[in-house]
């Protein structure tokens, strides 16, 4: 009992019981790290042999692709056209020996294809005849220079397969030569031979990855060491290494050589045979770079002593930690409280700056709406000082400017616990109105009952009165857009009437612009009606004459006739004599003569007035305002039967009329354009000239070009001449609208173009292009 | 044999006379008329590795180059054996074994002829060569099977041509007349052999052969070394017919510009070691049988 005293504490057999888990849990960690270091040191000897055995597979696999080069070379084509030509008994000087340069080009170019770190990987080809006869030989220039070799010594059997051997070099590391037999028509031919560099195979295969290698790999051939590097020494001295007759492949073994200090070093190494071939990789690797520089054991030893003291230590260090740690802790604890008591003072003087400086005024009251705060805005907008409202209530100050309803629905509201919005109307001390935006919320204890309201109010009065303002304003604006609408009505009903008035004048106008073109032609038509109708008359007095002398004469034969009849005493001659005679007297010959080329003009003049008046008819179309299907060259003809009297003399008229379809318009104001224009054009001519009226087709338009060849209209005015109003004639002689008519007529009736083309002296062209409606 | 000299004496005469016509009225481009022409016009027949017809061959880029060292552009101008002579120098001839007869006017079609071109004597009665560019043999070609077994080299280039003649004794043999292989350049009916004009192309004459036409044909080396190569174990060498011969590039008696600024341009390209290099590419095994000729090269 005594030993187990310290245990009667129970702080001190807890402390125990720790110390004892964690010497056991450090035990563990010691021990551990034991097995992982020996876990450690066989994955290290895993990888090295698996490294080795990499290696050899790699030398192993390019030893075989050099296998299938020379299986190749033996199917080279020119090899083979050169025992083809030697069969037939050619020579080398006719024929046999250009195969032979052939081939030789061809094993060059093979041997040379192949790299291997920059170097050709055969750095010879060789191709002896069954004789031993060195018929190709391609090889790294330089090389083999003045050797003297017994080449019969490759040769081999039909039956052989590709051999390898080793040449040790005189300067270098020597050479592994392949040998293969070669056949043609399945007869021994020759023998291919085929030279590799043994260092640049292990320098690409052994020595380039050496640099993160902590072994040394040895080549060996046949049971000897053909290729030690040069650093081996760095592992295991040349002379020291094993007889590699004596090695077993892939069986690890290991060896204890002196070191360079003098100690014991164990070695460790493996045998990895390249493939099926004689050669083969032994790698070295000293023990201590394998499992590090102290053995495991000695490890565990040291981890442990360094364990206990550590946790002895440790055990110190844990009881003042814990007292510093519970000390620590309280005052953390303090200083937490300190922080937060701080921080909440800090944040109550910013609240209560911020309700003192706010813009708005903030005000607290008791459950029963008793005053008890207000902020120094207060005073700034109601013009009251604290002292004078704290203690007042809130609801007697309010229900004197404000509805009871709006009052009762705000006080049921922060009673129900809810915030109340709204705008309440107040008096400032000065005794002017205050209108406040109201927010009222209900200020709650820690338990949730309500304890105090506040209410922000912000002054909206400016706002409220702007809103009146407005209101006001509107009203007036309405008033005023009444007033405005009715004198536009007014205004617009004037303006109706004097649209109508000027229709009716534009109306006017052109009915006058039509009468001024009708008056001006009235002459004329006149004239050719009054010509024709003039022969006429004469014509029917001459033939009445006629008719009184025809009477008279046959009254005459009358009577002549009755007498003979009568059978009196005058004879037939004495009876017909007088009407012989006043045959002659009477001229009745002459009057038969006569009469059919009078009567003859008579109907002509009588056609001629008919077709002036047809014309004239047609022309008269000015007067329906309707719009129908119409040839236009026909308007165009009547047009130029009005004016002729205009144009007859004055003009040559060429028609050029086009084959063009009939096109819904108003044809008698068209025909008015055209007789504008044509009136226009006789006026342009002052002495004789030309008028040529033609009409063409033009896709989905017909187009009217009225050519004279008349004075032209000068520059400065023909951008004029479709203004109302303008014209160059004499005053008295034009009304200035014909062409602002005819204007209107084609671009705005018809929706149609009207243009003019003029030279000063040359003649005017208007063009109009109207298009066909049909 | 006094005959024979008699009619040679006559035919020289013959082609000096119309030789000297040619000069004076033969319309091939001398080389400032090519300059001023601006193209070189090259007379050429598909034949071994000197013109392939695939738009390659050692003349046809030897004509390349030099158009290109005279800055002119290069045209071929496809031709055959019976007229490139005459689309050269504009008149037909007859050759009659180292004779030429000159016959009638012919439209002048190119302005150098590089083809394989073998000097012979009858040529150069009417065409100037180049300095030579190739060197050439005519040999013997036998089917695989024929009975006939190739020479065993003597060294002796005559009694190697005697050994290779003695074998042709009663065998039919195709020959090209108005080429290198004109059976009377090397008086192949004194053989005994039963000589054939061949009327297909000098590239035909091989396979011509192998399908039975004849049992032999003469070829000359460039050819005959494609042919063994092309069909291999159908055709065997017999031996040599002629001596060592000379191929050159043959221009118009009346163009000494171009031909001296070719010989220039030839010995450039020699010096510089562009032409061995066109050798190297179509004629690998050339420099094995004519050694002298590559020698320094």
């Amino acid at each position: 009992m005594r030993h187990f005293f310290f245990l009667s504490n129970p702080k001190r057999s807890l402390t125990v019981l720790l110390v004892a888990v964690l010497a056991g849990y450090m035990g563990f960690l010691v021990y551990s790290q034991y097995q992982s270091q020996e876990e450690l040191r066989k994955v290290s000897l895993t990888r090295f042999l698996h490294e080795n055995e990499k290696r050899a597979m790699a030398v192993d696999y390019f030893m075989a692709d050099r296998l299938g080069d020379l299986a190749e070379l033996a199917e080279n084509r020119e090899l083979a056209l050169y025992h083809e030509n030697l069969a037939l008994g050619m020579s080398i000087e006719y024929g046999l020996g250009a195969a032979l340069i052939a081939a030789e080009e061809s094993f060059e170019k093979s041997r040379t294809r192949l790299k291997l770190e920059k170097s050709a990987v055969y750095p010879r080809l060789v191709y002896l005849d069954e004789s031993g006869n060195k018929l190709i030989d391609t090889h790294e220039p330089g090389l083999f220079q003045g050797e003297q070799r017994q080449w019969s010594r490759y040769l081999s059997s039909r039956e052989s397969h590709a051999t390898f051997m080793f040449e040790p070099g005189d300067n270098a590391d020597g050479f592994i030569v392949i040998s293969c037999p070669y056949t043609f028509k399945a007869r021994y031919a020759g023998q291919l031979l085929a030279w590799l560099s043994v260092k640049t195979i292990y320098h690409h295969f052994i020595e380039a990855s050496a640099q993160d290698s902590r072994f040394i790999t040895t080549l060996l051939f046949k049971g000897e060491y053909i290729k030690v590097p040069e650093d081996a020494d760095r592992v295991i001295a040349a002379a020291l290494l094993p007889k590699a007759r004596n090695l077993q492949p892939r069986a690890p073994f290991s060896l204890t050589v002196t070191a360079r200090d003098n100690r014991p070093e164990r070695i460790l190494g493996m045998m990895s045979p390249v493939g099926e071939t004689p050669f083969a990789l032994a790698a070295f690797l000293p023990e201590h770079l394998d499992s590090g520089e102290q053995s495991p054991r000695r490890l565990l030893f040291t981890m442990a002593g360094f364990g206990l003291l550590i946790l002895a230590g440790g055990i110190v260090i844990l009881r003042i930690d814990m007292r510093n740690a519970v000390l620590q802790a309280r005052l953390e604890e303090i200083a937490l409280r300190q922080k937060i008591v701080a921080e909440q003072n800090a944040n109550l003087r910013k609240l209560s700056t911020a309700v003192d400086q706010s813009a708005n005024t903030v005000l607290i009251m008791t459950k029963d709406g008793t005053i008890e705060y207000v902020n120094p805005h207060f005073t700034v907008v109601s013009g009251y000082r604290p002292e004078e409202v704290i203690g007042n209530n809130f609801l007697n100050r309010w229900s004197a400017h404000n509805s009871k309803e709006t009052l009762d629905t705000l006080w049921e509201t922060i009673n129900d616990g809810k915030q109340w919005t709204g705008e309440l109307r107040n008096r400032k001390k000065s005794g002017e109105i205050l209108w406040e935006q109201t927010t009222i919320a209900p200020v709650k204890d820690e338990q949730g009952a309500i304890a105090d309201f506040i209410a922000i109010k912000e002054d909206i009065t400016k706002r409220k009165e702007a809103e009146e303002e407005i209101l006001r304003l509107n009203t007036d604006l309405e008033q005023r857009v009444l007033d405005r609408t009715t004198a536009l009505q007014v205004s617009n009903r004037d303006l109706e009437k004097a649209y109508r008035e000027l229709k009716a004048a534009q109306s006017q106008i052109l009915q006058q612009e039509k009468m001024a073109s009708i008056g001006q032609l009235a002459a004329g038509v006149a004239h050719e009606i009054n010509n024709p109708t003039g022969f006429i008359l004469s014509n029917l007095n001459s033939l009445k004459k006629y008719l009184q002398r025809f009477a008279e004469f046959l009254t005459l034969q009358t009577e002549a006739l009755e007498k003979l009849s009568a059978g009196g005493n005058e004879g037939v001659d004495a009876v017909l004599q007088p009407v012989t005679e006043q045959r002659k007297v009477l001229k009745i010959d002459h009057l038969l003569d006569d009469i059919g080329p009078l009567i003859e003009e008579s109907i002509e003049g009588g056609e001629r007035v008919k077709k002036i008046v047809q014309s004239l008819k047609s022309f008269a179309h000015i007067d329906e305002a309707e719009y129908k299907p119409s040839d236009i060259n026909a308007g165009l003809e009547s047009s130029l039967a009005v004016v002729w009297n205009e144009l007859k003399y004055k003009a040559t008229v060429i028609r050029d009329y086009g084959e063009i379809p009939n096109t819904v318009c108003n044809l008698g104001q068209l025909n008015q354009v055209f007789v504008n224009i044509l009136v226009n054009a006789a006026h342009a001519l002052e002495k004789q000239g030309e008028i040529t009226v033609k009409t063409r087709r033009d896709g989905e338009t017909i187009r009217v070009a009225i050519s004279d060849t008349g004075c032209g209209i000068p520059a400065e005015t023909i951008n004029r001449i479709f203004e109302p109003f303008f014209t160059t004639k004499e005053v008295g002689k034009g009304t200035g609208l014909g062409l602002s008519i005819a204007y209107d007529i084609v671009v705005k009736k018809h929706n149609g173009q009207i243009e003019v083309e003029s030279e000063p002296g040359k003649g005017t062209t208007f063009t109009l292009t109207i298009p066909i409606v049909i | 044999m006094r005959e024979k000299g008699k009619g040679r004496g006559f035919s020289i005469i013959l082609s000096a006379l119309l030789t000297f016509t040619t000069v004076t009225c033969a319309l091939a481009a001398d080389l400032d008329a090519i300059k001023k022409q601006g193209t070189l016009r090259h007379l050429g027949v598909p034949y071994a590795n000197f013109v392939s017809g695939s738009g390659d061959g050692l003349d046809v880029e030897l004509c390349q180059l030099f158009a290109k060292h005279l800055g002119v552009k290069y045209e071929y101008v496809k031709t055959d054996w019976g007229t490139v002579i005459p689309d050269l120098i504009g008149k037909k001839v007859k050759a009659k074994g180292a004779e030429v007869e000159i016959t009638e006017d012919a439209p002048v079609k190119g302005d150098m002829i590089a083809n394989g071109f073998t000097v012979l004597p009858w040529r150069e009665k009417v065409v100037k060569f180049s300095e030579p560019t190739f060197p050439s043999q005519i040999w013997l070609i036998a089917r695989a099977d024929s009975p006939v077994k190739p020479i065993i080299p003597t060294k002796d280039i005559n009694k190697d041509i005697a050994l290779t003649r003695a074998l042709m004794k009663g065998k039919k043999v195709l020959s090209l007349e108005k080429t290198c292989l004109d059976p009377k350049l090397y008086d192949l009916a004194a053989t005994g052999a039963k000589v054939i004009g061949f009327m297909g192309q000098l590239n035909e004459l091989a396979p011509a052969i192998i399908n039975n036409e004849a049992e032999m044909t003469i070829l000359d080396v460039p050819d005959a070394l494609i042919a063994i190569e092309k069909w291999p174990g159908k055709l065997k060498i017999i031996g040599p017919i002629s001596p060592k011969q000379i191929m050159g590039a043959g221009f118009a008696q009346d163009a000494p510009k171009l031909l001296a600024e070719y010989n220039i341009f030839l010995a450039g390209i020699k010096k510089d070691g562009t032409y061995m290099k066109l050798i190297n590419t179509y004629y690998p095994s050339a420099r094995m049988y004519f050694p002298d000729f590559f020698k320094g090269l």
